[in-house]
């Protein structure tokens, strides 16, 4: 199989469009360019390649750099409450993770001080709450203390570090625990001393990827992920948590092995609650939702926005999309162009719609003219908007970076970056021109404007208005610069429309769920899964179940690039 | 009593002295004092027209923006013309860049693996900031080698991380103040001192363990994922060392009150009076001698904070990217810096009510006001505006304004390290650097 690189047009007009980022390079799906990094942290080997740069795929399975992961804070909150059922988010308060990628994952930098006391305190904090007979689960009347412990620190120890433990590390806790006992302290002081130290230690924090056989390709050696590997790829994914026993089974016999053993856990886990706690998660991190809860809009422009209105905002895209995934017909082409959305009364008041009875979020048809899909929600037409207007600019970076996986330059240094001054009588897009007629400005924004402008029949609160400074409002965009959609469109329904229709709008969704996966921005050596993932989302005809099960099942989930150890 | 009950009875006994662990006197009937370091961020750049000062080197009028600190003009340090030239080099946008390079003075890292955003491939810091540097020389001794506090900082980004404790190692600020307060305080209770004995010996044991399986664990994981394990070590050993590190010294070291409930670290209005108790506890946390390097980071780069408490409608970053003929725009951002300008002023106030000897907490530090950007709308790091203030033990001559031609900012950190008692004559990228900055001390 060859991976097509279509977006070479566009990253070559990208470059250009600063002209000091260097020569035109090998693009990637997403046309970002690749340059490459030898020596950097988790560099691995490209995929083969033909002459003219397309990615060779047949010569056995070939997937990008597999960093150490550390658990971002809902995946330690989810672990420890399916762990020891404590339900106090501790990690609520810990820092913040990183997103490499556009998702959260802790996967680049090292941990830092802070963090490390904080694990420290929340697993103080854990382990004083937890309920000891419960986790035991043994009769010490029956069986004696002695043999409760060994059988506790052996189960506790396989499933909070998702694997058997090894000989040393067991010795290792019941040293610990014995140590407690022959300092006086009783049975579930000594239980609660072990559930604080191994909560603290790197098995349990990191999600470590050894890799068991190794597997030679064309374009480098892989290795075969564990079973118990693979098992903590899908509840992480699928999850953002621990195994479940099922799962640690399915390891333990050795039936996590090939995309066939693994598809029906795919299937089971997404019938579970927190799947769609984790699709919902993706969701938001996708769009950004998290924005809502501290934006900020003039009370003189828009006095009825508050954190009630926000809040209804975010919880109609919420409520959207898992109606979308959980029970409506799956496809992004929904997402995009569904004309439906779920709305409140503060929500249904900003729609013009008539109030819904009830105080929750109610099933309502959309005038198609006005509004279909995610891109005309006021969640996102209010977060990618000015305090006061509107703002064509990140509504159209919006479209190329999230929905086309176009990252755009930064503007070239030295370049006054001013917003044209307010001027009674002018709209916005008017104001606006002068990126058009400023050439340094025009080579960038042209890629942005147009699709935003696309964008002005809503205000900076996503109100439907005709009018903008008391001028008719002109609704026409355009996409320019290479996209497989080009063209003129008018309005924001429109253009879902021809989004909907974009192979590379599809492939950028392919990989945003697999970055989402694989915890960090794709590079070059992810071009094979990428691709594998993008044409399954295409076959299932744009099912995001679907999707997820081709990601869940792609070589990401069965290899990482074969290491050396550290001397 | 638990920890939460202290705090309780704390909180309705006001503020409290301390029974230290270690006589109160020791350090007080010292002749000399520790230096102290405070690194205080604000973004986006000023409106330098009304930045900065008027007249000579000590004959000045300060500023409009500068005008709340009149009361310490004497211990100010006005420097204009310091450039960050190290960031005209390397990759990431402006903000990235000047965020990256302001502590640090080197290159951001390449990276593929990490996208920076904005369409620059960018990876962390890529070396040491001085604050950290400065923090591994001196701050051995106390139980935080340094303290980085936030006012609503942001993500985990390039563009919110000022503090690194190595290249690719950013430092977390903290946000919530009642997490610091928790942290940095709540061991200071001495009420049942044998419990805290023993829970010293578990969580020493808890270390020990968790310190070899670290050890295990290294050495089978990929070389790459190396620098990951040696960082958690390294914390690892700081929290041991900290078992071992006294509780807080320090004359006029008392407890402070808690921090109110009702503060939300994230909302945009709670943004004055979270930064209030930031700085509360920054200040006592030097006045006890829990930390000697500290940082108060407001907001983050790109800062699109809202100051509706100054009837400012606009996201900060919205309006410094508005042209320099809006006079609207350069009058909210010149009143936005105002604002920066009277929270560097309480917080100067409250370290010169600290009595150290003949002096003040005050005089025995060096509080470096920094920002990303020396002007919004261009993105230009020239012309940063950087103010020194406090006295630094009276390393440098204060109560100036000196006009730079263009001085790399490297050499001023280098100054930052000299006056902090740390001798080096380079920072950051040696290329951008000539050593100390001349005309200081």
């Amino acid at each position: 199989m060859h991976r097509d690189l279509s977006m070479t047009v566009l990253v070559a007009l990208l470059v250009g469009c600063v002209g000091d980022i260097g020569e035109p390079r090998t693009s990637g799906p997403g046309g970002r360019p690749r340059p490459g990094v030898p020596g950097s942290p988790g560099s691995v080997p490209d995929v083969p390649r033909t002459p003219d740069g397309m990615a060779i795929c047949s010569g056995g399975p070939h997937v990008g750099a597999t960093p150490l992961r550390r658990l971002t804070r809902a995946e330690y909150d989810h672990t420890v409450r399916d762990l020891v059922g404590d339900t106090t988010s501790p990690a609520r308060g810990f820092t913040v993770d990183e997103t490499p990628g556009g998702f959260h994952a802790n996967t680049v930098a090292p941990v830092a001080g802070l963090a490390v006391e904080q694990y420290q305190t929340a697993a103080e904090g854990i382990a004083s709450r937890v309920n000891v007979d419960a986790i035991v689960a043994c009769d010490r009347a029956a069986d004696g203390e002695e043999t409760c412990a060994r059988r506790f620190i052996e189960r506790f120890a396989l499933r909070a570090f998702r694997r058997p433990a090894e000989p040393a590390e067991l010795t290792a806790i019941t040293a610990l625990y014995d140590g407690a006992r022959a300092a006086g302290d009783d049975f579930a002081t000594a239980v609660r001393l072990v559930v604080e130290a191994v909560l603290q230690t790197p098995s349990f924090l990191y999600r470590q990827e050894l890799g068991a056989g190794e597997v030679s390709g064309t374009g480098g050696t892989m290795l075969r992920l564990s079973g118990y590997e693979v098992a903590s790829r899908l509840s992480y994914f699928l999850w953002q948590s621990m195994p479940d026993d099922d799962l640690f089974a399915a390891a333990a016999a050795n039936e996590l092995t090939t995309p066939a053993q693994i598809e029906p856990h795919v299937r089971r886990m997404l019938e579970d609650d927190r799947a769609r706690e984790a699709v919902r998660d993706f969701n938001a991190q996708w769009l950004e939702l998290e924005a809502l809860d501290s934006v900020t809009k003039d009370p003189d422009v828009y006095p009825e926005f508050d954190a009630t209105l926000a809040s209804s905002m975010r919880a109609e895209t919420e409520r959207f999309l898992d109606h979308v995934v959980w029970e409506g017909d799956r496809t992004l082409r929904t997402v995009l162009t569904g004309n439906f959305t779920f709305v409140d009364g503060p929500l249904a008041e900003l729609y013009g719609l008539d109030a819904p009875a009830g105080g929750g979020l109610v099933r309502v048809a959309l005038d198609a003219g006005e509004r279909s899909g995610i891109l005309t929600h006021a969640s996102l037409l209010s977060t990618h908007a000015k305090t006061n207007q509107s703002s064509p600019i990140h509504r159209g970076k919006f479209v190329r970076e999230r929905l086309l996986c176009q990252a755009l330059p930064a503007p070239p240094p030295g370049l006054m970056v001013v917003a044209p001054d307010p001027a009674p009588g002018l709209t916005t897009r008017q104001r606006f021109a002068e990126h058009s007629s400023n050439e340094d400005c025009a080579t960038c924004h042209r890629l942005m404007d147009p699709i935003g402008f696309g964008f002005e029949r809503y205000d900076g609160i996503g109100r439907f208005r005709t009018t903008d400074q008391g001028l008719p409002v002109d609704d026409s965009g355009e996409i320019l610069g290479g996209t497989d959609v080009d063209g003129p469109f008018r309005g924001a329904p429109e253009l879902a429309q021809r989004l909907a229709e974009s192979t590379q709008v599809s492939e950028c969704f392919a990989t945003q769920w697999t970055r989402f996966a694989i915890g960090r921005a794709d590079g070059p050596a992810d071009d094979c899964v990428l691709a594998d993932v993008a044409e399954r989302f295409d076959t299932a005809g744009g099912d995001i179940r679907e999707l997820i099960v081709a990601v869940a099942t792609s070589d990401a989930f069965l290899y990482r690039p074969a290491y050396e150890v550290a001397p | 009593m638990s920890r939460r009950a202290f705090v309780g009875g704390a909180l309705a006994a006001g503020a409290v002295s301390i029974p230290l662990l270690r006589s109160i006197g020791t350090r007080a009937q010292d002749t000399t004092f520790p230096k102290r370091l405070v690194v205080f961020f604000s973004a986006n750049g000023t409106a330098h027209e009304n930045w900065v000062p008027n007249g000579g080197e000590t004959d000045f009028e300060l500023s409009r923006i500068l005008a709340p600190l009149e009361a310490f003009k004497s211990k100010l340090l006005i420097l204009d013309g310091v450039d960050m030239a190290s960031s005209d080099h390397g990759p990431g946008d402006g903000h990235q860049r000047g965020m990256g390079h302001m502590l640090t003075g080197t290159e951001l890292l390449e990276g593929d693996e990490f996208e920076g955003g904005n369409g620059e491939l960018v990876g962390w810091g890529g070396g040491i900031s001085v604050d950290q540097f400065v923090a591994n020389a001196v701050g051995g001794d106390t139980r935080f080698r340094s303290l980085e506090l936030g006012v609503d900082p942001g993500g985990a980004n390039i563009w919110t991380r000022m503090c690194y404790r190595d290249s690719n190692q950013p430092v977390p600020p903290e946000g919530d103040p009642r997490a610091v307060f928790d942290r940095v305080f709540s061991d200071l209770s001495t009420e049942d001192r044998d419990a805290a004995e023993r829970r010293r010996q578990q969580r020493r044991s808890v270390l020990d363990f968790v310190r070899a399986d670290l050890g295990r664990m290294s050495s089978r994981l990929p070389r790459e994922d190396r620098p990951k394990l040696d960082a958690h070590l390294t914390a690892i050993r700081d929290l041991e060392t900290r078992l071992q590190a006294p509780l807080g010294v320090g004359a006029a070291c008392t407890l402070p009150t808690p921090p109110g409930g009702e503060l939300d670290p994230g909302a945009n209005d709670d943004y004055p009076a979270v930064g209030r108790a930031q700085m509360d506890l920054l200040v006592m946390s030097l006045a006890c001698d829990l930390t000697r390097v500290a940082s108060l980071q407001w907001s983050k780069s790109v800062s699109n904070t809202t100051f509706s408490w100054l009837d400012i409608p606009e996201g900060h970053h919205d309006l410094s990217h508005e042209g320099d003929s809006n006079g609207d725009a350069i009058e909210k951002i010149t009143r936005i810096n105002v604002w920066y300008s009277e929270q560097l002023a309480y917080l100067l106030g409250r370290m010169q009510e600290i009595p150290e000897g003949e002096g003040t907490l005050l005089d025995n530090s060096l509080v470096l006001w920094c920002n990303e950007l020396g002007r919004g709308n261009s993105h230009s790091r020239n012309r940063i505006p950087w103010v020194l203030a406090g006295g630094a033990g009276g390393y440098f001559r204060m109560g100036r304004f000196l006009e730079y031609d263009s001085a790399p900012h490297n050499d001023l950190l280098v100054s930052v390290c000299n006056a902090m008692g740390v001798e080096t004559d380079s920072f950051g990228n040696p290329a951008y650097c000539n050593g100390p900055l001349p005309r200081l001390v």
